[in-house]
């Protein structure tokens, strides 16, 4: 209702305003400088003066307020600072589900910044200690070999990669065998090993065989040798006997 | 064993071959001989050892009690199993005209025969293969191969086509 009658009213009371403008500016102008006074005297010229200094205080005080400020807020921020316990307010305000949302989305972004301006390896020669290197073995070298071998067949690599004849040639020519045999033999009791085997292998029975043997091929040998004389024999003298029974028949 | 051996089986055994056995049996009564003339001296020695002396060797003495024995060990070798140890190693038996052990009389007068006449054997170089002593007494001296060696030579004998 306010508005249709604010909205009504408002043309006619524009007229109006047109209306009376003009005479009322040129009133206002006699009045702020009425003819024959100085200028000095006029109230514009007052007006004007009033305007320059307030410009002026407000510019001073302006400056007074900064200044002011500059001094306070640290003493305020310190006396309140002095007052609480920042992280635990941070830890009472923070929202650490929000927190690690923010992260989630900022530490990709300020990964990919940083190594775009950084190359990893050059900063890791330049900032990492020797001791840093060896305690960060200490704790992950275990794991990390563990890993590396569990996924690995060395059976395999070595078998590939590593020539054995040529390394086994090598090892046995910088190898002291002769020495190796020697201090073997001094520190085994060859007597009682000998002798464990004598006794579990039943060295007399195989003796007693082979002997055995050995006789049984002599005997065959020789009756062998014996029999085929005994052919020889036989047939000589059949000859023998076949020419001289041949002389005695006569022609 | 070499090839032709399983063929000889059963046939008569030559001169080396009888006289290879009659060497290892004449070798083992002169051993017997020996040492029973030895057991004798250390008996005489355990007897009386103070007055103990080595006695002489009577070689006529141990000819006739190597005879004896001789006479006795191929009777009774010849009788029982129709080889003595030498025929043992050389792989002959005595057998009769009808391959059969001789019997204790007939094993005895061969045995008497051979003592007797010892060269009578190389009459068995002819190709008869038979010595004196077999022409007389109708005895065969044969090859007569081990039954292990008999079934070896069986199984390494080719089959005949």
């Amino acid at each position: 209702m306010c508005v249709g009658a604010v909205s009504y009213a408002t043309p006619p009371l524009t007229r109006a305003a047109s209306v009376v403008a003009g005479p009322t500016r040129r009133i206002g102008g006699v009045l702020m400088r009425p003819p024959l006074v100085p200028s000095r005297f006029t109230p514009a010229h007052w007006l004007d003066t009033f305007e320059a200094q307030g410009r002026q205080v407000r510019g001073l005080t302006t400056a007074g307020l900064v200044t002011l400020t500059d001094e306070m807020v640290p003493a305020l921020a310190s006396a309140v600072l002095a007052r609480l316990d920042p992280i635990e307010l941070v830890k009472q305000t923070l929202d650490h589900d929000q927190v690690e949302r923010e992260l989630d989305l900022l530490v990709p972004f300020a990964t990919e910044a940083i190594l775009s301006r950084v190359e990893p390896v050059t900063l890791i020669e330049a900032n990492l200690r020797p001791e840093q290197v060896e305690k960060l073995l200490d704790l992950y070298l275990g794991e990390v070999t563990t890993a590396v071998l569990a996924r690995l067949d060395l059976t395999e690599l070595v078998r590939r990669h590593v020539g054995l004849t040529s390394l086994t040639r090598d090892v046995l020519a910088d190898i002291d065998l002769v020495g190796i045999t020697e201090l073997v033999i001094a520190e085994l009791d060859l007597a009682d090993i000998a002798q464990g085997v004598i006794d579990d292998i039943d060295l007399p029975s195989i003796i007693r065989a082979s002997s055995t043997g050995v006789a049984s091929d002599m005997v065959g040998d020789t009756r062998q040798s014996a029999a085929s004389a005994d052919d020889a024999v036989s047939a000589f003298f059949g000859r023998l006997r076949g020419s001289s029974s041949r002389d005695t028949a006569g022609p | 064993m070499q090839p032709g051996a399983l063929d000889r089986h059963g046939l008569p055994a030559g001169i080396v071959t009888r006289a290879i056995a009659g060497a290892v049996d004449y070798a083992v009564i002169a051993v017997t001989v020996l040492a029973i003339h030895f057991a004798r001296v250390a008996l005489r020695f355990l007897w009386n050892p103070v007055s103990f002396h080595w006695p002489r060797a009577n070689f006529a003495l141990m000819l006739g009690a190597g005879a004896v024995l001789m006479l006795m060990y191929l009777t009774v070798a010849w009788s029982t199993s129709g080889r003595t140890w030498g025929g043992a190693m050389m792989s002959t038996r005595v057998v009769t005209p009808k391959g059969n052990r001789l019997g204790l009389g007939y094993a005895l007068a061969r045995a008497a025969f051979t003592i007797v006449f010892p060269i009578g054997l190389f009459w068995c170089a002819l190709p008869e293969r038979r010595s004196v002593q077999d022409m007389v007494l109708r005895t065969r001296v044969l090859y007569d191969y081990p039954i292990r060696e008999h079934h070896d030579l069986a199984r390494t004998r080719p089959e005949p086509n």
